[in-house]
């Protein structure tokens, strides 16, 4: 009979602590399930393929080009890694009397989802782990912080696809896939714009058209094209009234998501098992929060 | 797949007199009068208004901005080449003139003129063998260069001249392309628009999220972005952003909402560009017109008007030129995309 250990809250390690790492046989840390994933092949989860495979080693290994996203704390079901204040992602490695049983994962894998809904947040945690987490990737450049973003839409409950770099035919950063709605995501890193602006905004109605007019993704004409950004232009400025005029004049839906606030959706689906609801997605126009 | 407006049935030069303003009396006591010239109406009168060098703030009130005042460039010379040089007579830096024939088509009497080989603008100087100082009131300045104008109005101007175009385009294109032609196009394309009495042009809103023109052409509104690099997707969004303005804020229709880019050269046919403007174009019902800087040229020589309605003749959203049409109207320019006017092949 396998013994969990006990789920204790820690600010300091983003998630339950005081285990060792399990050697889960579905490597969580490291990939998103099929469903997770959309149905196709398992999306990873680490955006900058730090994290490595345990089986070799005793547990995970993280290497230096780790960006502290905090994606692979969030999604270990037992705090056996943990974000210090200081330093990377540590792991507590496995011991002999942990492991993951072979033969009955979906029992253990049962046991470790009711594990993660037993630890206990206070109003206000999501928000400061948010901001810290979020805080992590201000320095990231687009070649980080674009698989961050859509690593944390998966984690979030919505499959993203990346297309491949250079193909003129689908110049769209991010589609959230959908068999019959998927959205277009226009992604801009920190480094590129402080704010979400207004070439965001413009690109992201070319998007829109994009989607709508090719065959890549099954689309609905009415969904949200989305943007997302660091940090949200102030309430009122030139992005918020070209999303109004946009919307009035040709029915377009833009909406924007901060890195903090898709953190928040991705910590509630992650961490307190919400289902990670598209109607917000597929409606939004203007800011999320 | 695309609209069509009338064919224009002649292509005049318009030489309307300019109205003088009553306090303008700075030159005006030693202008000249012309006593004949076989080949121009006149020589440089001196205008004390400079029409060559200077929209008048009649003309240039029809540029206004929606959201926040501002004080047009009165400039006709996209590169500020024409000022007043000694004597009172205007002179051309023919090392900064684009050749465009904006101040040709602006001078009422027929004194400024294209150099058949260099394409660049020149003033035709008074010489004491057949011009007379005289001293004259600024009413009777008025009247002469009235008169002067109407004996040279409308004159037909054949068009059938690739050679004239060719050269215009070795002249003008390098100094409209790159980060430092952008003034230069931009300011070239207000005016081109501004010849016409029936553009009436406005600066949309903020700089940041606005088209950098909308022309009135009766029925329609054609909403203008400058692009003088070849990365013309931009372009396409940022001008789809300014219909979106100019149909949400200014209540346009937007089945009478179209969108011009204007480039040095269109992009090969192949490029995502043309992909882009048709799908833009069925989904949103928003045609993206590619004006060529050939066609900016065109349509200062046949005084500008009618832009807005040439280009939506014979330029497809995808690219391709209807070549029979280009014909019909300035006749034979030679192959339009060795001119300039149609997608390099």
């Amino acid at each position: 009979m396998l013994v969990l250990p006990e789920a204790q809250r820690s600010p300091v390690t983003l998630g339950v602590t005081g285990a060792c790492c399990l050697r889960c046989p579905d490597e969580p840390c490291m990939r998103f399930s099929t469903v997770e994933s959309g149905g196709g092949n398992t999306i990873q989860v680490c955006p900058v393929d730090a994290i490595h495979d345990a089986r070799q080693h005793a547990g995970p290994v993280i290497s230096d080009s780790c960006v502290r996203c905090g994606l692979c704390v969030v999604r270990c079901p037992v705090g056996a890694l943990a974000l210090s204040h200081t330093g990377g992602v540590t792991v507590t490695p496995p011991n002999a009397g942990l492991t993951a049983p072979a033969g009955d994962e979906s029992v253990f894998i049962e046991n470790l989802a009711a594990q993660r809904a037993n630890v206990d947040w206070e109003d206000g945690e999501w928000a400061a782990l948010a901001m810290r987490l979020s805080e992590a990737a201000v320095g990231l450049r687009q070649d980080a912080f674009y698989p961050l973003v859509a690593h944390l839409f998966t984690a979030a409950g919505h499959p993203a696809w990346r297309p491949a770099r250079g193909d003129t035919n689908n110049r769209v950063d991010l589609i959230l896939v959908d068999d019959e709605d998927s959205l277009p995501v226009e992604v801009k890193s920190r480094v590129e714009s402080a704010v979400i602006n207004v070439k965001s905004v413009q690109q992201a109605l070319e998007n829109h058209v994009v989607m709508d007019q090719r065959d890549f993704a099954a689309t609905n004409s009415d969904s949200s094209t989305l943007v997302v950004g660091y940090e949200y232009p102030p309430a009122r400025s030139d992005v918020t009234e070209l999303i109004e005029d946009i919307a009035t004049a040709f029915g377009v839906n833009v909406g924007l998501i901060s890195l903090v606030d898709l953190y928040n959706l991705a910590l509630r689906v992650q961490l307190a098992g919400d289902s990670g609801s598209r109607t917000v997605l597929r409606e939004l126009r203007g800011r999320l929060s | 797949m695309r609209r069509v407006a009338p064919l224009l049935d002649d292509v005049v030069i318009p030489r309307s007199p300019i109205e003088l303003g009553a306090e303008r009396t700075l030159f005006a006591s030693t202008t000249l009068t012309a006593t004949g010239s076989s080949q121009f109406a006149s020589a440089c009168l001196g205008c004390p208004d400079q029409p060559c060098a200077r929209f008048t703030e009649v003309e240039l009130a029809r540029e206004t901005s929606v959201e926040s005042p501002y004080t047009p460039d009165p400039a006709v010379c996209p590169t500020y080449a024409i000022s007043r040089g000694v004597g009172g007579t205007m002179m051309v830096d023919a090392d900064n003139c684009l050749g465009c024939g904006l101040c040709v088509v602006r001078c009422p009497v027929g004194a400024v003129y294209l150099d058949p080989y260099s394409a660049a603008a020149h003033v035709e100087r008074p010489s004491d063998d057949h011009y007379e100082r005289v001293t004259m009131t600024l009413d009777e300045f008025d009247a002469l260069r009235i008169a002067l104008a109407e004996g040279m109005a409308a004159e037909t101007v054949p068009f059938a001249d690739a050679g004239r175009l060719s050269r215009q385009m070795l002249r003008a294109a390098p100094m409209v392309e790159g980060a430092a032609g952008q003034r230069v196009l931009r300011l070239l394309t207000r005016n081109t628009f501004l010849l016409s009495g029936a553009a009436r042009l406005k600066n949309v809103g903020d700089n940041n999220a606005a088209a950098e023109l909308l022309v009135d052409a009766g029925d329609d509104l054609l909403v203008v972005e400058v692009e003088p690099s070849t990365d013309v997707p931009d372009a396409v969004r940022r001008v789809l952003a300014g219909c979106a303005i100019v149909i949400a804020r200014l209540g346009a229709n937007r089945d009478g909402v179209a969108a011009a880019v204007v480039v040095p050269r269109l992009p090969n046919v192949r490029v995502e560009y043309y992909r882009v403007a048709q799908n833009v174009y069925d989904r949103l019902g928003i045609a993206v017109y590619g004006v060529p800087l050939a066609l900016l040229l065109l349509g200062i020589r046949a005084g500008g008007g009618d832009l807005a309605r040439m280009l939506r003749h014979f330029c497809y959203t995808d690219g391709s030129v209807d070549t029979d049409a280009v014909v019909d109207i300035f006749g034979d320019v030679g192959d339009p995309a060795v001119v300039g006017l149609a997608p390099p092949k």
